[in-house]
């Protein structure tokens, strides 16, 4: 946090205000905490920016020690519904991709494995990374939508029936 | 650069020629106060047509699918809504110049420094938002370094406003509009043609499933939240108020309601590029890539051009707005009804450039630190501005409207929007917050005792 803040906000001299960007940009990166930085027992780090996605959706990023997705080829993301890569789906070819990081959406409920797997050397590069997908209930969406309904006939309504009232003998302004 | 350069001098040129004339306050600040249809529906459209709806109606299609879609486009009920309110507004407050005069003038000064908090953090997380999204869309279309890329519409952009003011606003986004309109049908026909509908249906579906579904529960939970977003981001935004009161009083219902009408397929094509993204088998870096990243791949350098000129026209197009009415607010709000409330409006006319100036210098030293997360400060807004949605439609229809409860209204409805946002996820801060707001703004309706006199908005001229 006070390397971000020496790094992006030098120019705020005062002190208060220096504490309340601190607070502001901690509260603001807690969706964005990091759970698993580079792992010391392999060459990448795969991490994500949650550990339950209740949208369906999610981002990963991974880091290497060496410029290695670059060099190598077959170097794959690849992800499998358990944690053994029994049967994985090859999400993208790294070796031809220049970003680090994947946006993932579109999920439905259940849990999610992703790593980063050489195919020439049949390895894994990095660590497994894990996420589970469950959406908010039905019921809880629901409450939502009706709420809002209910909200958007009132505002609806209120607007309507005051707009007529108020303009009401006089020539209509629409013309 | 040379487009970005062609571009640059185009603006700049036609702000200083439309604003030429703009020697009187009421000039400069509401273009004379008898703006045309055509004119009206253009500049409601393409300030209503941010980098938002050209890079977040594509995330969201991407994240949430077709509710993400769908929801995005009922922005557009805003802009319908504030039609009959536009009237209303012109017709109560004839002489008034922003949206705080009319919170100062019927809610007193407890409410209307409440409300111009929420308005004026709102007015400069947008434009910050604006601010980062040229610099970063630059950089990744044509490697223009980031601060190079801010620096650049930045400036352009507070060149004109200051040149012309609303004259050179309206101008301009009459020309961006067409630009904007033209080239995301373009986009969009080229991605239908390209790749069939069943094509794009048969790869979505295959591993992206959620995104069809009508049933996801985070798409039907976005859906109305999006919608009082917008009404709310509408309905107290002196970008809007400072249209009715420039719009003849034959336009304004007119305008805003056609331009909510004409604006509302806008995020369908976009969001439409999204889903072209799987077909594609592109790698999304960052959800709100897609809409560039999908359209350069589809039309390679052509594409990249293409989005470009979109992008910049839309970022224009509401830079420039917000800046004019953000400066009007200040100017007006601030600067004459706190510091100097004897100022005539020739003084005032003289400090509206050194107001434009400050704040695009403001906005560019909260760009430059390029800090990913104010794309974030964006969507906390949604629970500020939901919360005035009910003491400005209960202020302008109802004389029992009380002053408290509309303070307290945007309060509470502010904090529990909040709430929401942290405890449940973005796509409900708005909605809490206007369902708190509407509690607490009928409670204090109904315990009213006392009846406002309308008759007190029509404030002598400055």
């Amino acid at each position: 946090m006070q390397g971000y803040f020496r790094k992006n906000l030098w120019f705020v001299k005062n002190l208060r205000l220096r504490k309340i960007s601190t607070l502001l940009i901690f509260l603001m990166s807690l969706k964005n905490l990091n759970p698993n930085p580079l792992d010391q027992n392999h060459l990448c780090g795969l991490y994500g920016d949650t550990l339950l996605s209740k949208e369906g959706y999610f981002t990963l990023s991974w880091d290497c020690k060496i410029n290695l997705l670059q060099e190598k080829n077959n170097i794959v993301l690849e992800s499998s519904i358990d944690s053994t890569f029994a049967n994985p789906h090859a999400v993208l070819e790294l070796s031809r991709y220049v970003h680090n990081s994947l946006s993932i959406t579109g999920k439905t409920k259940g849990d999610y494995y992703y790593r980063i797997f050489d195919h020439s050397e049949k390895k894994a590069l990095s660590n497994i990374f894990f996420v589970k997908v469950r959406p908010h209930s039905m019921a809880m969406a629901l409450g939502y939508f009706f709420a809002g309904l209910f909200l958007f006939i009132i505002l609806i309504g209120i607007i309507i029936v005051q707009y007529r009232k108020h303009t009401k003998g006089e020539e209509p302004c629409r013309n | 650069m040379i487009l970005l350069a062609v571009f640059s001098v185009l603006w700049i040129f036609l702000g200083w020629y439309w604003g030429k004339d703009s020697k009187d306050l009421d000039d400069f600040m509401l273009g004379g106060r008898n703006v045309g249809v055509a004119m009206g529906v253009a500049t409601a459209m393409a300030t209503w047509v941010t980098s938002n709806t050209t890079m977040v109606a594509p995330q969201l299609a991407y994240q949430l699918g077709i509710w993400g879609m769908l929801g995005y486009s009922l922005g557009s009920i805003g802009l319908i809504l504030f039609a009959p309110l536009a009237v209303r507004i012109k017709k109560l407050i004839p002489n008034g110049h922003t949206s705080g005069d009319f919170m100062r003038l019927r809610y007193g000064k407890i409410a209307w420094r409440t409300f111009l908090v929420i308005s004026l953090f709102y007015s400069i997380g947008w434009l910050v938002s604006l601010g980062m999204a040229a610099g970063v869309l630059l950089e990744s279309l044509s490697g223009i370094p980031y601060e190079i890329g801010l620096t650049v519409i930045l400036s352009v952009c507070v060149a004109y406003t200051m040149l012309g003011g609303l004259k050179a606003v309206i101008g301009t986004d009459f020309i961006q509009t067409i630009i904007i309109v033209a080239g995301v049908s373009a986009l969009g026909w080229y991605a239908i043609d390209t790749l069939s509908l069943e094509t794009v249906y048969q790869k979505v579906s295959e591993r992206n499933s959620a995104l069809l579904n009508l049933a996801m529960p985070a798409g039907i939970m976005f859906l109305f939240n999006n919608l009082f977003f917008g009404v709310g981001e509408i309905f107290h935004s002196n970008v809007w108020w400072s249209r009715s009161f420039a719009f003849s009083n034959k336009t304004a219902f007119r305008s805003f309601s056609l331009a909510g009408i004409f604006w509302a397929p806008i995020p369908i094509a976009a969001g439409f590029i999204a889903f072209v993204a799987f077909p594609l088998e592109i790698g999304i870096p960052q959800a709100d890539s897609v809409g560039p990243l999908v359209a350069s791949f589809l039309l390679a350098k052509t594409g990249s051009i293409l989005v470009f000129i979109i992008v910049f026209s839309s970022l224009a197009s509401s830079l420039d707005s917000l800046l004019a009415a953000t400066s009007d607010l200040i100017l007006t709000d601030i600067y004459h009804k706190h510091m100097r409330p004897n100022a005539t409006k020739t003084e005032l006319r003289k400090k509206v450039p050194y107001v434009i100036i400050i704040l695009g210098l403001v906005t560019y030293a909260l760009c430059l630190p390029r800090l990913s997360n104010l794309a974030q400060l964006l969507h906390f807004t949604g629970a500020f501005v939901a919360s005035t949605i009910w003491p400005i439609v209960f202020g302008l229809f109802f004389k029992k409207a009380n002053p408290k409860a509309a303070t307290w209204a945007m309060i509470l409805g502010s904090g529990f929007g909040l709430l929401g946002y942290f405890a449940i996820g973005f796509y409900t801060a708005a909605l809490i917050s206007a369902a708190v707001s509407l509690l607490v703004t009928l409670i204090g309706y109904l315990r009213n005792k006392v009846d406002f006199q309308f008759e007190n908005l029509k404030e002598k001229e400055i």
